[in-house]
Formats: C-alpha cells, structure tokens, sequence
C-alpha cells in the first residue's frame, strides 16, 4: 500500500474536497432571501398556478453587483441561478398546459411536431395538426399547408400537404386557430402582404382573415372563406390563443388598424390607440361570420384582449387606476359581464392578468419588514374576492440596506 | 492490481510536474490576495488621508474591495489557464513520451504481461485524477482565501459575498466548479469523453503513422458528430425530433 502513497492521496483528497463541496450545497438552502405567498384571506387553491416574476439586485457602492430573476409562488421562491439547467433538461420543459397536455398523450405524434398549441385540434377521432412550413410564402414556389394526423382509433399517423390557394398574393400566412369538426378541418388565418415603400423597406399593406376548410376524409381542401378583404393598411391582427382542453364552434380573430400617417420607428405600438378594433367571429358548425366593431360593442376607444375561455372573450379598458373588464359572450353575442377593479398606484406597469375567469392583481407597496405586496384574485364575471395573499418574506429581519426585490408581473402557469 | 500499478506508476512519472501546478496555483492566489488587499488598502488610506475621509465613506465614493474582484485579475485567472493548459499539453505528452524518451520505453511497457487497454485506463485515470484533483484544490483554497482576505481588509471597506456568490462571479469557475452536481457530471463527462477520443486518435497515429494522422482525425470527426448528431439533426430538418431529456440519452 505504501507504494501507492502519491495516488491514493491525491484520489483521497480530490473525492474528500468535491464531495464535501456538492454535500454541502447540496444540504444548504439557497443564499437568496425566500419569499413566499402567505394567505390573508380566500382559497388558497387560486394561487395554485401563479407565480410571480421578479427580479433580486444586490448593490455595491450603487452599482449592481449580482442580478437574478426568481419566481415566487405559494411554495417559495425559485432563483434561476438554483436551478440546475440540466437537470430542468431531463425533467422536460413545461411550455404551458395545452403542450404539456399534448405531450404527456401524444407523445409519439407530437415527436418534431412542436409549435403553437393553437396548430392542434382535436376531437374524440383525431388529433390533428396544421402548419405551415415557411410562414415567409412569397419567396417559396411550393408553399403548402402541411396537415399531420392522428387517428385514436387505429393509432396510426398520417400526412398529407395541400397547397395554399392563392399563396403567390401573400408575403406571409400564420395560422391562428385549427379546430376540428364534422370531419372537417378548419383553419384560420391572417394573410399579410407587403410592398417597398419609398426608402426599399418592405412595410405590411393590407391584411387578410381567411378560413380554409379543409377534408379529412379526402385530404382535399374544401372552400377558400375570406372574412376580411383588405382589412386594413395599416395594422395589427391576431388570434385569440384558446385552449385545446376546451371545446367551443367559435374561431375568434381580431384586427387592430392603426392610423396609416407616418410615425417615427421608435414610438411604442402600445402608446397609440387604434382607430379601429374588429374581431371576426367565424362559427365552424353553421359556418356563419359576424364582424363586430369592438369599440362600438363596448362603447369606448381602445380596448384591449386579455384571453379567452370556452365561449367568452375577456376585454378590458383601463382608465387611470380603474380596470373595467368585459366578458363578451360568443354564442348569446353580447357582453355577459362587466367588472371593475381597481389597481395598485405603486407598481409601475404590469399591475395585473386576466386567466378567463380569474383577476389578478398584484401590488408591490410594502407593509413593515416582512410584506412586500400583495397577489390578490377576482372572478372576472362577478368581482368576487377569491383570494388574497401577502408576498412575505422567510425571517424577521427583512431585507439588507444592499438588498432589493422588484416584482414584474404575473405568470400563469 | 496491475491497473492500479499502472495508475501509480503513470502518477508517479507525473508528480513533479503536477507539484509545480499546484504549487504555483497556491502562492500566485494567496499571494494575489495579499498584494492586492494591501494595495487596494495603500490606496485607501493615501486617499483617506489626502481627504479627511472615514473608512465608511471612502467605501461610498470609490467603492469597496471584494474577493470576487481578486478573483478576476491575473493572480488567479493565469495560474488556473496554466494549469488547463499544462494538462491539456500533458494528454499529448503521456503517449509521445514513451515512444520519444531516451530507450522507446513504450515496447517495455506494451510487452507487460497484462492487457494492454489497462495502460490505455492507467494513462486516462491519471489524467482525470489530476484535473479533479486540482479542482479541488481550487476547492480547498477559496475558503482559506477569504478567511485571509478577511483578516486583511477591514470590514468597512470589503463587500463580503458568499462562496457560491464567488463561483458565479468568475464565469470561468462557474465551468470549473459548477453549481450543480448534475452539471459537475456532464461538464467532466464531456472532458473526459474528449480525452479519450483524442487517446484513440493519439493511438492511431502511433499505429499507422502518416495514414494514422488521417484516420484519427477522421475519427475525431465522426465522434463528434455522433456527439453533435440530435444538434445537427434540429438544424437540418428544422424540428425537434428527440424530447430535450432525450438529447442527452
């Protein structure tokens, strides 16, 4: 043995240091201040899927000497520099519920299929799911849609393509919605075109909603539907993400038209208010469409969409610290509820988030040492109180000098 | 047993060389800290003096010292690239040794009567107990560094920060000594899975000559591409085939 002196110390020493390192990080809780929700009043089940996103600084001399974004939620607080990152690798990723949803019972068919949940539909025959392979039409000769299919029954996967009608006319096509009906596959889209302006720049010219029906049992498409003939020279359009756990006939798209006057680059699109708010309802079983002037429906100037859930469409309005949100009902068309909440003064932005039938609010004003702000939750539709939750701080002693935390927004998970 | 001989005697053949690093790596850190704690103190005072200032408010306006600072500056960041450097010259050095020395050592140790992939291990381990075992060293000398900075810089004019604060700190050791043992695995994983890819390509050289330079370093190619393939395959096919858990099955 002695003969192996030199390797066996060095072996020794090198097992002993390392691992007494990883034992103790591993044993040590995080060196960051732990926060979590503490329930003040309500059902603490609402917070279940919240958290909220911040950011922890540590100063120096006034300059900020470490930075780290951490998530509190009703189980603690999670600092990205804790976590291992391949170690959240081989746990997976979790995008959202609709991807996870897919993932957990599709999992062969939904191997290289990733994308935008609102791609898939499905119903108690199929799975299916539509894309595009290049958004950027024009500058492909072969733009198709590509429609892959999964039959629950037989357990088997099929895919076929089909080309766009008319592809030549657009510079790009994104899919906003597909749903599944009748054997029938229903896809929504906003079609873009674009020119050169005068300085060689491509700038959007009009935009287009269309829906393209499509045979599942034929593989052939059925009927080309523009809902919105050059809609607008200047604007916005987007689907409203809805769920794939949730059935309902209505597609929802909206457009946003700005005013076309020049505007310098670097204004916000938030700051200006749109002249024009439409959302097209297009009905897949009775393949009606309405076009509703969103503005009129709520009579107010701007008003923006928060989500959507089973059959209503959540929008809001905002005026100085006072929320005023509305459930339109898709099938009765009309607005089913209206509710307003007041917001907090001190945060700065990013005050709260509308989950369809949920209200959250945060507020950062702190309370004493240990509360820095609340997460309070509304039902949408009544007002109700439902929960409300103090961000508090682990220990008595609160926060050093040198210390500070910043609350962002609110994540649903 | 023989194996273990093998490491011993490849351990032993490398000792010195392997003392000199780590010498090296202690008296350029420890003496890092002294000369730059006294130095940065020098300055202090000379200023402290100059303006009539406290220690408390010399700390406002021109900033604190704090070890994670030290860490950046040469004294610790040459001796640790040396050290990478030395044993990555030193994966090279194992093999051609033994057929450049004095008397082709390598026909004496090829014709001992044991497998001859043991030497292949022994001169791998070797190289692996070497790089851990100079990190933890690193290990070893960060506590005591900051007690001596401690002792060294008075309170009000060092920014105190916690070990694991540091490691983060020098983005370098953050590789060296990740924060994570699952990370700590794959990072070494990876370094060891090279060493041994550049020993088989080391092998085919000294097997095939001229020839053997092109084999192996097709060889390097197509393990790296295996390596890479799940990578590869994403940015060909533009999809994601395998799950993220799966890229590293």
């Amino acid at each position: 043995m002695k003969k192996y002196v030199k390797a066996v110390v060095i072996a020794l020493f090198t097992i002993i240091t390392i691992g007494t390192y990883y034992i103790q990080t591993s044993f040590a809780s995080s060196n960051y201040p732990q926060f979590t929700l503490k329930t003040i009043s309500g059902d603490e089940s609402e917070v279940n899927d919240i958290s909220v996103h911040s950011n922890y600084q540590i100063k120096q001399d006034g300059k900020v000497w470490l930075e780290e974004t951490a998530e509190i939620s009703k189980t603690g607080t999670t600092y990205m520099r804790d976590k291992s990152y391949y170690g959240e690798m081989l746990k997976g990723y979790s995008v959202n519920k609709d991807y996870d949803y897919l993932m957990k019972n599709y999992r062969s068919f939904m191997r290289g299929n990733e994308g935008d949940p609102v791609t898939f539909a499905e119903n108690d025959h199929y799975l299916v799911n539509v894309r595009i392979d290049y958004n950027y039409v024009s500058g492909y000769s072969n733009s198709e849609f590509t429609v892959n299919t999964y039959n629950k029954k037989t357990k088997k996967k099929a895919s076929f393509t089909l080309p766009i009608p008319d592809y030549t006319k657009y510079d790009w096509i994104n899919i906003q919605d597909v749903r599944l009906a009748n054997g029938k596959i229903f896809v929504a889209t906003t079609n873009e075109m674009s020119e050169l302006d005068k300085d060689g720049n491509y700038v959007e010219t009009n935009y287009e909603g269309h829906i393209y029906t499509i045979d599942l049992q034929n593989n052939k498409m059925l009927k080309e539907e523009i809902l919105l003939e050059k809609a607008f020279k200047e604007g916005h359009v987007y689907g409203l993400d809805r769920s794939i756990l949730e059935t309902s006939p209505y597609m929802v798209l909206v457009f946003d038209k700005f005013n076309a006057t020049e505007t310098d680059e670097h204004v916000e699109d938030e700051m200006e208010v749109p002249i024009q708010q439409i959302m097209i309802i297009y009905n897949i079983e009775t393949d009606e469409t309405e076009v509703l002037n969103m503005q009129k429906v709520v009579k107010t100037s701007s008003v923006s969409y928060e989500s959507r859930k089973g059959n209503t469409v959540f929008i809001s309005t905002q005026n100085d610290e006072k929320l005023t949100v509305y459930g339109y009902d898709l099938e009765s068309k009309k607005v089913a509820s209206k509710q307003t909440f007041v917001l907090p003064k001190s945060m700065m932005e990013s005050k709260y988030v509308i989950d369809g039938n949920r209200t959250f609010i945060i507020d950062n004003q702190k309370k004493g040492n240990t509360s820095f702000g609340t997460i309070t939750a509304y039902d949408t539709k009544t007002g109700k109180l439902l929960y409300e939750g103090s961000i508090e701080i682990k220990g008595n002693k609160g926060l050093r000098s040198n210390e500070e935390m910043e609350f962002y927004n609110i994540n649903k998970h | 047993m023989k194996y273990l001989k093998l490491v011993n005697f490849e351990i032993n053949r490398f000792f010195k060389l392997y003392m000199v690093l780590v010498g090296m790596v202690i008296v350029s850190q420890i003496a890092g800290v002294i000369v730059e704690s006294r130095s940065f103190i020098k300055e202090a005072n000379m200023t402290i003096r100059e303006l009539g200032l406290t220690y408390t408010s010399y700390a406002e306006d021109y900033g604190s010292l704090s070890l994670g600072s030290i860490m950046r500056s040469g004294w610790f960041v040459l001796p640790i690239a040396l050290c990478i450097a030395g044993l990555s010259f030193y994966v090279f050095f194992i093999w051609y040794r033994d057929w450049f020395g004095k008397n082709t050592f390598v026909y004496r140790l090829l014709m001992l009567p044991t497998a001859r992939l043991n030497i292949y291990f022994a001169k791998a381990t070797t190289i692996f107990i070497s790089v851990l075992g100079l990190v933890g060293l690193q290990l070893l000398l960060l506590p005591i560094e900051n007690k001596l900075f401690r002792s060294l810089v008075p309170v009000d004019l060092r920014h105190d920060a916690p070990m694991s604060e540091l490691f983060t700190f020098f983005d370098g050791l953050g590789i060296i000594i990740p924060a994570h043992l699952s990370t700590f695995i794959i990072h070494y994983g990876i370094g060891f899975m090279i060493v041994f890819i550049i020993f088989t390509a080391i092998l085919f050289e000294r097997s095939y000559r001229l020839k053997g330079i092109v084999f192996g370093g097709l060889y390097c190619v197509i393990a790296l591409g295996i390596f890479l393939l799940p990578f590869i395959i994403v940015i060909y096919q533009e999809k994601m085939y395998l799950y993220p858990n799966e890229m590293f099955g």
